[in-house]
């Protein structure tokens, strides 16, 4: 029997088995749910021993030359506090690993986020003022226009999410009026983005079928003498 | 006919009435209850004593015989009957054995006593063997004292002038004793009668009751040793038991009225104490002991010494001393009896009837009787005077002691009790003589202590309930037991209370607050019945299968729907010029970075979009190095490219842990980064590889992503370091929104989204055929049923939200 | 202070990290590297942690007696039987690597595909719950945008105002999303400047 031919086959009946939800939650659901955790824990903590921890931190330790084994003396012992966060007791010995983890994942954040997006979203949004790279006036009008919507639109959204608000003479707590007809205004522009986006996410699920609806044509085509 | 005043609440009643029509108390059941039911006519003696002016023919009749016949034989209790015979058998005393003879409807208790005399002493008279009264512990205890020691017996003085303490309270005291009081009352009211009258039917129907008749056999009832140590009241028993005459002959009553039930006490006085009174069941005494103990109480104070009045003295409990011939004259009979208030109502057949005097005794006893009987003020008042009796004078009281009940004041009849008994003035002399000669009983410590408060507290003991004799049951008789069948019949409507809340109108401000809160939150959330999952699973199905059926049909039916785009985004443009210019260069340009980042569910989109622009570059001779954030996403790079790429062209680098930081690190350097690749090689010691020493030195970064998040690290990390090295982007269409504001800015070069941008990029590339055939017909099939869908049902729900009733609305 | 150890850590690694992606300090970028390419190790055996916790719980819940779960044994046998074969046969074996292509890939990609039909049932109901001015936007963007993602509107002509138009409608997205992308940034500049201060520790637990 051809190995393709079997894992072909278990993948054919994992398909249906998955496709079942839409009969609703059952059995058979839930087995091909518990096997796919289970097959992706294992493959998972495979490639973490042989692609990572292995050749990173054993073989650097025992066969590595001195600089070798110096710059795995640091991450071996992060790692080996790091295993006593499964004890309830000595958790707090796993403490300093995480917080390696947090600072530096903290610090590449920040400046992905200052030099990736602030500044690369604020020059995009001043960029189509730059009337310059237009051939004409139509395109340069068109272009003024584009960047006068979006400068507006992402103010607009930006003030959206701006939730400070004053209590006034009344006893009320409410933003103010100017700052609540902007977030009218950016509740829009967020209103076209997530339809585009819920666009989106339907026709990457659709891809998704339709491509399992041609596998298991496939299949069957394969399956039939 | 004459009214009847209620003792208790002095409301007037008719002269027949038992029971005052007001408070419902019995005035004296003696004639309707069993404990005191004669034989024959029973309520013929009651009635007499009822009646004011005339006599009821029996009692006429009675009256006629001579003093030693009782008054009402027919309604006397054995008991009684048996006094009335031993006065009969003395001078009199005949009487009252033909009283005897008669039936009489006792009381239980007094019945118990006649069986059980009958049982042992079968000289007992027919009417008292045919009832076996059970003998009260009291009674009982009397027995025993008798035959422990014979000893006179005197009748128990009813008058508190003789200076006797009867250590009785109004509980102990029976029915018919109290009902002495009520005619007492009676007899007040009607000052006329002569006082003899009244005490002519006591002494019957005491006479007749076999609780104080007394075998002459047995001779003796239980009384202590010494005679001081018997209590008084029961001494008086035995006075009656024993003592053919009680009274002395100070305390002769006259003749016609007194002497008859006087006589009765007599003849209870000399006849033996029924064996129902010895330590028989069901009244046998359970603890012989406190007799004996009683035996050798100390003598009682005087009145002097212990402070008591006569009045407030109550009659002593005949002990079991047996009474002494002397004990039994009519004197002392009629003595003790005299004590008894007069009764107001006369009871005619009583007159006569009342036993002779017995000179043989002193009576003490009756001294005390007679105030016990002065304080049945309800007689007085003429209720039931059917014994209301007159106080005989008073006598000296004996010189015997007597000594305290050792009952327990409940226990003990009623009319014992001091207080019951009303002693009219003109038995206050005769009872003030009586003191003097009296020596009152040592009580012992024990004993003093178990002393009902009344014995010694001056006042009506007990309330105006505790006054209530019982008329059934075993407790008959006795006075302020718990009530039976009076309070079960005498049941009133019990009391409406109002169940009227009373708030106030802050708290109803608060409670009508809280109610429109309520129904604010349901108005907020109406509620349309229970919901079932079985519409939503059918409805999910439908949907699956319509769309199943349409991508099928268009799958297998080979249906072109599809038209190529002839219009191309910006992104689209940008991407496919970058990889021309990729692909175009003949130098051994540097490796192309592909960054893996989709996982398996999109890996179907992501390889069909990305599998053309890969065979382009594998085709150019491009070196790609794989790297992936994802576990998967390294294998499934691999599978997408092992069928284009040659050997030597692909170095996967594997899996990156660590998300941003790992993509920092490569960014950073990509060599330091990931070092080796999937199989354990040093990577970076290879050509092309060995010229890569930042991220920008690759010839292109090509991003594979279908994460809005993890694509927008891979920009915001790569982008700053990328100075001239494009960055090409292929998203899913789920990423494309997020990922377009970089590429409208320029940190992406381009970006290919789903299979619009797989068309797109097979439309610039000049390619007619497509790897993948009917995927993009079955795509636009399967969105335009979705848009059908979600157009036609939305539109139903706004029209029929538009034609829905306003009532409806508000829900 | 709470685990203060940790937080020197946290607070010193954060400040080296990133005073050497902004600051041209010669001696702060190899630092900067190091430090980065220390995370990955340590990241792996947070994973390795993560696969153990998921184990012991199944395994908890297989021996409980209350809350017993008879399709724990499924995963266990399946965790097992993956990672021994992939003890045995390496991960770079093909035969090791279907796994990936015949279990997980299409066992994920039928939940993707069952989602189309979960998205499509949320959004015809949409009305049904909610009917306010938003709920009618959303609605129209999503109709408006499926249809562009369809090619339903691929004119083989080129039209320029039908171009223009379109353009104009793919760009009306980006407006919010540019400043859905800033919040974000914001959001996790504050975030991450909170670590590098102290003020929040999340690795203290």
């Amino acid at each position: 029997m051809d190995v393709d031919f079997a894992w072909t086959a278990v993948a054919f009946i994992l398909t249906l088995l998955t496709l079942s939800y839409l009969l609703g939650d059952n059995p058979l659901f839930r087995l091909a749910a518990y096997l796919f955790v289970g097959v992706s824990a294992g493959y998972v903590a495979v490639i973490l021993l042989f692609e990572v921890i292995f050749p990173r931190l054993v073989v650097p330790l025992i066969f590595g030359s001195a600089s070798e084994k110096l710059l795995a003396v640091v991450p071996a012992v992060l790692s080996v506090l790091l295993l006593f966060k499964l004890s309830t007791r000595l958790t707090t010995l796993g403490n300093p690993s995480m917080a390696f983890l947090v600072g530096s994942g903290a610090a590449v954040i920040i400046g992905g986020a200052v030099s990736g997006t602030l500044f690369g979203q604020i020059r995009g949004a001043i960029q189509p003022f730059a009337l310059t790279q237009s051939g004409n006036v139509l395109q340069a009008g068109s272009q003024l226009m584009g960047g006068i919507i979006l400068l507006i639109g992402t103010v607009l959204t930006l003030i959206y999410f701006q939730f400070s608000a004053r209590r006034k003479a009344n006893q009320q707590i409410s933003r103010s009026a100017a700052v609540q007809a902007a977030a009218f205004g950016g509740q829009i522009f967020i209103a076209i983005t997530l339809g585009a986006l819920y666009a989106g996410i339907l026709a990457a699920a659709l891809t998704a079928l339709i491509e399992r609806f041609d596998f298991l044509r496939t299949a069957i085509q394969t399956f039939l003498p | 006919m004459s009214e009847i005043i209620c003792p208790h609440c002095g409301a007037s009643n008719p002269s027949d009435a038992i029971e005052c029509k007001k408070c419902h108390r019995l005035f004296f059941d003696f004639p309707s209850s069993n404990a005191f039911h004669f034989e024959g006519e029973e309520d013929d003696w009651l009635k007499s004593l009822r009646d004011d002016t005339e006599p009821p023919p029996e009692s006429e009749g009675d009256e006629a015989k001579p003093a030693d016949t009782p008054p009402f034989t027919e309604d006397v209790p054995d008991w009684l009957a048996r006094i009335r015979q031993r006065s009969q058998e003395e001078p009199g005393s005949d009487d009252q054995s033909d009283e005897r003879a008669e039936e009489e409807e006792l009381p239980e208790w007094l019945k118990d006593v006649e069986i059980s005399s009958s049982q042992s002493e079968p000289s007992i008279s027919e009417s008292e063997v045919g009832e076996g009264l059970p003998l009260p512990d009291w009674l009982s205890l009397v027995n025993l004292e008798a035959q422990e020691e014979p000893s006179p017996v005197r009748p128990a003085s009813l008058s508190p002038t003789e200076g006797e303490d009867l250590d009785l309270s109004d509980e102990q005291l029976p029915d018919w004793l109290k009902g002495i009081e009520q005619s007492q009352e009676t007899a007040d009211e009607t000052p006329d009668e002569t006082p003899s009258t009244p005490q002519g039917e006591p002494l019957d129907w005491l006479g007749g009751s076999n609780l104080f008749v007394e075998e002459e056999d047995a001779g003796q009832m239980p009384l202590p040793a010494s005679e001081e140590a018997e209590p008084d009241w029961l001494k008086s028993f035995e006075t009656f038991g024993t003592s053919p005459s009680p009274l002395s002959e100070e305390e002769q009553t006259p003749p016609e009225t007194s002497e008859d039930w006087f006589k009765a006490f007599e003849s209870f006085e000399g006849d033996a104490v029924p064996s129902s009174i010895e330590m028989e069941t069901p009244f046998t005494l359970l603890d012989e002991a406190w007799l004996e103990r009683v035996e050798e109480l100390p003598t009682e104070p005087s009145p002097e010494e212990t402070g008591i009045s006569e009045e407030d003295a109550l009659p002593e409990v005949p002990t079991g001393q047996a009474p002494t011939p002397e004990s039994t004259s009519s004197e002392s009979v009629e003595d003790w009896l005299a004590s008894f208030p007069s009764l107001e109502e006369g009871i005619p057949s009583l007159e006569g009837e009342l036993p002779e005097e017995t000179p043989a005794e002193p009576l003490v006893e009756s001294e005390d009787f007679s105030s016990i009987l002065e304080d049945i003020s309800p007689l007085a008042e003429g209720a039931s005077s059917a014994f209301i009796f007159e106080t005989p004078p008073a006598e000296p009281a004996a010189e015997e002691e007597y000594e305290i009940s050792p009952f327990i004041s409940e226990e003990l009849p009623e009319w014992f009790d001091e207080q019951v008994f009303e002693p009219s003035t003109e038995t206050a002399a005769p009872a003030a003589e009586g003191e003097a000669g009296l020596e009152p009983a040592e009580l012992p410590g024990w004993l003093e202590a178990m002393r009902p408060v009344d014995a010694v507290a001056p006042g009506r003991i007990g309330t105006d309930e505790d006054q209530r004799i019982e008329t059934s049951g075993p407790l008959s008789g006795f006075q302020g037991v718990l009530p039976a069948e009076a309070l079960i019949t005498q049941y009133s409507k019990p009391a409406v209370y109002s169940a009227r809340l009373q708030v106030s109108e802050k708290q109803r401000n608060y409670a009508n607050l809280l109610e429109s809160i309520l129904q604010e939150e349901k108005q907020g959330r109406p509620s349309r019945g229970a919901r079932t999952a079985a519409p939503h699973v059918l409805a999910r199905m439908l949907i699956g299968i319509v769309l199943a059926a349409t991508v099928l049909f268009v799958l297998i039916g080979g249906v072109n729907l599809a038209t190529p785009p002839a219009l191309f985004a910006p992104e689209n443009v940008a991407f496919f010029t970058q990889i021309q210019a990729l692909t175009a260069s003949t130098e051994q340009n540097p490796p192309i970075l592909l960054a893996v980042d989709f996982e398996p569910a999109l890996a179907g989109e992501m390889t069909t979009v990305a599998q053309p622009v890969m065979n382009d570059l594998l085709r150019a001779g491009k070196t790609i190095a794989i790297v992936s954030i994802n576990p998967a996403g390294a294998v499934l790079a691999e599978e997408m490219l092992a069928n284009s790429a040659s050997e030597g062209q692909i170095l996967n680098l594997g899996y990156l842990p660590g998300g941003v930081t790992s993509i920092a690190a490569l960014a950073s350097q990509p060599s330091l980064a990931a070092p080796r690749d999937r199989f354990g090689a040093y990577a970076w010691d290879q050509a092309p590889f060995q010229s890569i020493q930042r991220i920008s030195d690759f010839s292109a970064i090509l991003l594979l992503s279908d994460n809005t998040d993890t694509s927008r690290l891979w920009i915001e990390q790569l982008s700053p370091l990328l100075e001239n090295t494009p960055l090409l982007v292929i998203a899913s269409n789920q990423a494309a929104p997020m990922i377009q504001p970089y590429v409208q800015n320029g940190q992406a070069t381009g970006m290919l989204a789903g299979l619009p941008g797989l068309a797109a990029y097979q439309q610039l590339s000049g390619r007619t055929t497509s790897l993948t055939p009917g995927y993009m017909d079955a795509y636009q099939a399967g969105l335009m049923l979705i848009v059908v869908l979600i157009l036609l049902f939305s539109l139903y729900y706004l029209v029929m939200h538009l034609f829905k009733k306003p009532e409806t609305k508000g829900k | 202070m709470r685990a203060p150890v940790s937080t020197a850590i946290a607070i010193a690694t954060g400040l080296l990290v990133l005073l050497g992606a902004f600051l041209p300090v010669p001696v702060l970028l190899p630092v900067r590297q190091i430090l980065l390419s220390w995370t990955i190790p340590v990241a792996a055996t947070a994973g390795l942690i993560a696969i153990l916790n998921l184990l012991s719980v199944h395994w908890r819940k297989l021996n409980s007696a209350r809350e017993r779960d008879y399709y724990s044994i499924i995963l266990l046998l399946a965790f097992a039987g993956t990672f021994i074969a992939g003890l045995l046969l390496g991960p770079t074996d093909p035969n090791f690597q279907k796994v990936v292509t015949y279990i997980q890939f299409p066992v994920e990609a039928s939940l993707m595909g069952v989602l189309t039909v979960t998205l499509t049932y949320a959004s015809i109901r949409l009305f049904q719950r909610k009917r306010g001015w938003l709920a009618v936007l959303f609605t129209a963007s999503t109709l408006l945008f499926l249809i562009l993602l369809s090619g339903f509107l691929n004119i083989p002509e080129n039209i320029p105002f039908v171009k223009d138009l379109l353009a104009a409608l793919n760009t009306l997205p980006i407006a919010g999303a540019r400043g859905i992308l800033l919040g974000i940034a914001l959001g996790s500049i504050t975030t991450g400047l909170r670590i590098l201060i102290g003020a929040d520790r999340p690795y203290s637990g």
